[in-house]
């Protein structure tokens, strides 16, 4: 398979990756995000996501803790806004969307949603800086998927 | 001054001067009120605001669902009330003769008897009004000095009417004069307090009405 | 401007009695039957939230100067003047205890616009120097940024930027001679970027041209909140210079409620004059485009959902019709609350209740109210279409421990939209 060079090839990858898959992918795109917010329950979902076989008890409670993180981190109306700190709400928002049942999101792939998320709180954390690099994250996440479809091809027949 | 002169003078010039007061008073909160003016809506509208002035004066009279699930009691006692004192005020035989040498005008009513079971089903009604207004915690809490004042100014007309046509506490005389006195004492505070709502109510509904319905908004 | 004192509280609240005021004072029975109607007296059963309480303030003033036997009694030193101590006592009642939403106006047997008189009693205690600290700061930011949240235009186009990128869609800034201006408000561009994707899909596909204004993107206004109407009229006239100075034909409030009411119908009243542009609701304009058969959609929501209005589009802007149109498109299982459309519950925090960090205890108390009617209902689904009411309703849902996502309608509508030639179909 070619590298994935832009939007169109990522999305339609992703839409034909099943659910573990792709909840496994969109941890991946997470986890280069991670850096904007340290939250432990963001870590706690990616763990669970990436897991083939979590506990469906185990599932549920890290899904309400990690909606608890995303409450918590969003910016409430007519408050001054913080764009590092909104950086950690679209970081929750990300790792909230790789355990998030599709009847929750308008039957949106959770891996897309996950890595538009991800782009957010990259962005978010340049807002408040004049001299920050200008955002990549899209190129990254095309890297991201096609290592990680390259490497399921030695795993998978 | 004996029975027979109190009561010519509480019919005659009483009466007069008491009525002068309404009215003139009346007309002085009206001016109070419409001098103030309001500004034209320069919104872009989506109806006519006449239509639904007109719509909510009428619909206004009967509650929402929902309220009327939560209070049942005080609205329906609230209807009991007003339509009590208007049987009692206009639909009673020797009301309508005093209105007919008065103002000319007159209209059929009801036996005395039935007239006189509504007055007592209404004092009851206002003591309830009264009894509510003094244990619910929110009426306590808007309740002022003036609601008490307004209270008893409606409760002495309709009492010493029923006491005078029962014949009971007083010789009738005395308790007929007492009655018309009353109501002189409402005529001339009913401008002052909230009383006013019986005809101020009519510009509420209308000027919320009005904004609804040129609005295209719920009233 | 004179510095905020009692004095001057009394003046604003003296400026804003009219003869609707009046005739509603002159009306009132002090039935009580307003508090009903409140979700702020209902989860609390605190009579000090009774609505008609919470303008005693300006009844003191109306009555002490607007009527005789008042204007007597004054005279005679029979009437207690307003303090410090008042304004402090009723700051709470009037800003964190109601949330504008006018649901007491329609209950009132007599007829009074209570609400809209908590509305003008606000001018005054802002006035006084007694508004909350959160709406303020959002107000002064609104003035000076151009946003309450301080969202400057960077963000948006960082956003716009992303969108962009990841659909192939075009949104132009400032673009001249096009039928729409949309407006966002600060939430949707911090926290649901879903919206503005949400209708540049839209407006793509019903043809239709459009554009932002980078000089007045916001569409909320923290002026009407506060009760300040010459700060609310310096950020209207923003948006009315920035839509006639483009010269489009009509201008498109958000999924944001007290934004539509500024707009729709507070905006011309507080600049003066009509607009030269028509404003609507997203939610009025994609009904037309649905009427028209400008929009096409494809496939149902299979999930049980209910529709919360947003008590400034449904009750106050008369927008109650649309959204049940619009769900009858996507929506298998759509539910009606009790007491839906006009007469719907608030969700508690709008008026700046949610602006105000004070008040967040009782915004969570008054949530009840809403939570009461979900339990009734039970849903997987709950939709909305004001950002503001979308967090309050997220918070409120977690809160009480119910797993119930909240999505705005717009977005809804665009994720069945049935969309002819995609760009980035074409761009691959």
């Amino acid at each position: 398979m070619s590298p994935i060079n832009n939007d169109w090839q990522f999305k339609h990858a992703l839409d034909d990756m099943d659910g573990y898959h792709q909840r496994q992918v969109a941890a991946l795109f997470v986890r280069n995000v991670l850096d904007l917010n340290p939250d432990p329950r963001v870590l706690k979902a990616l763990e669970v996501a990436s897991n083939y076989d979590s506990d469906p008890d185990e599932m549920n409670s890290t899904i309400k803790s990690i909606m608890q993180a995303v409450l918590e981190s969003h910016a409430r109306c007519g408050a001054a806004c913080k764009w590092s700190d909104q950086a950690g709400y679209y970081v929750a928002r990300a790792a909230a969307a790789c355990l998030t049942p599709r009847s929750f999101t308008l039957g949106k792939d959770p891996a897309w949603q996950a890595a538009l998320s991800c782009r957010m709180a990259r962005t978010s954390a340049t807002l408040d800086c004049l001299d920050c690099e200008p955002v990549t994250e899209s190129l990254k996440q095309h890297k991201i998927l096609s290592d990680y479809l390259e490497s399921l091809k030695g795993t998978e027949p | 001054m004996n029975a027979d002169e109190l009561l010519i003078w509480a019919r005659g010039p009483g009466f007069d001067l008491a009525l002068l007061v309404f009215v003139a008073g009346m007309l002085l909160r009206l001016f109070e009120i419409l001098s103030l003016g309001r500004k034209r809506d320069l919104a872009e509208g989506r109806g006519c605001g006449a239509v639904g002035g007109l719509r909510t004066i009428l619909s206004r009279t009967l509650p929402r669902r929902s309220v009327f699930l939560k209070e049942p009691l005080r609205i329906l006692n609230g209807y009991l009330l007003h339509m009590g004192l208007f049987v009692a005020i206009f639909l009673f035989g020797p009301h309508i003769d005093f209105f007919k040498a008065w103002f000319g005008l007159s209209w059929p009513y009801l036996p005395s008897g039935m007239v006189d079971a509504v007055t007592a089903v209404t004092l009851l009604s206002l003591t309830v009004a009264l009894v509510l207004r003094m244990n619910n915690p929110v009426l306590r809490l808007i309740s002022t000095s003036g609601d008490y004042v307004a209270w008893v100014l409606t409760f002495l007309p309709l009492l010493t009417g029923y006491l005078a046509h029962n014949h009971l506490l007083l010789p009738y005389t005395w308790m007929l004069a007492l009655h018309i006195l009353s109501v002189d004492l409402l005529l001339v505070a009913a401008p002052f307090n909230k009383l006013t709502h019986m005809f101020a109510f009519l510009l509420a509904r209308w000027y919320q009405g009005y904004q609804a319905g040129y609005r295209g908004i719920a009233s | 401007m004179s510095a905020p004192s009692v004095e001057k509280g009394i003046r604003f609240i003296r400026e804003q009695i009219d003869a609707p005021v009046a005739s509603f004072f002159s009306a009132c029975v002090h039935c009580g039957l307003c508090a009903e109607a409140c979700l702020f007296y209902t989860q609390t059963q605190d009579p000090r939230y009774t609505p008609i309480h919470k303008v005693a303030l300006m009844r003191r003033v109306w009555e002490s100067e607007f009527t005789l036997w008042g204007r007597i009694k004054s005279a005679l030193g029979l009437t207690k003047p307003i303090t410090e101590a008042d304004f402090t006592e009723w700051e709470t009642l009037v800003y964190d205890g109601c949330s504008l939403c006018g649901r007491c106006s329609l209950v009132c047997p007599v007829g009074n616009d209570i609400s809209g008189m908590i509305r003008k009693v606000r001018e005054g205690f802002a006035a006084a120097g007694h508004a909350p600290e959160g709406l303020i700061g959002a107000t002064t930011r609104a003035i000076e940024i151009g946003s309450p949240m301080g969202v400057r235009l960077p963000a948006l186009q960082a956003q716009i930027r992303h969108i962009q990128e990841s659909t192939g869609l075009e949104i132009s800034l400032d673009r001249p001679g096009v039928e729409y201006m949309a407006l966002l408000s600060s939430m949707e561009i911090m926290n649901f970027p879903e919206y503005l994707e949400a209708i540049a899909r839209i407006l793509r596909q019903a043809g239709k041209s459009w554009t932002i204004s980078s000089k007045a993107f916001e569409a909320t206004n923290s002026g009407i909140q506060i009760g300040a109407s010459d700060l609310a009229r310096v950020l209207v006239q923003r948006i009315v210079d920035a839509a006639e100075e483009l010269g489009v034909k009509m201008v498109i409030s958000p999924e944001c409620g007290h934004g539509y009411t500024a707009i729709r119908w507070d905006g011309p009243n507080l600049i003066g004059r009509p607009y030269k542009f028509k404003v609507k609701h997203i939610l009025e304009l994609l009904d037309e485009f649905r009427e028209q058969g400008l929009i096409q959609t494809q496939g149902l929501e299979e999930a049980r959902l209910s529709f919360h209005d947003p008590c400034q589009i449904a009750r106050k802007g008369g927008v109650v019709r649309q959204p049940r149109a619009l769900l009858g498109l996507v929506a298998a299982n759509f539910v009606e609350m009790s007491d839906a459309g006009a007469m719907n519950w608030c969700c508690g925090g709008g008026g700046g209740v949610s602006a105000n960090e004070r008040a967040d205890a009782l915004r969570l108390t008054a949530f009840k109210q809403k939570k009461a009617q979900l339990d009734a209902l039970k849903v997987d689904t709950l939709v909305t279409a004001c950002a503001n009411c979308r967090i309050t309703l997220e918070e409120g849902l977690e809160a009480n421990d119910m797993n119930i996502p909240v999505i705005g309608l717009t977005e809804m509508i665009a994720e069945h939209l049935v969309e002819t030639d995609r760009i980035e179909e074409k761009s691959a």
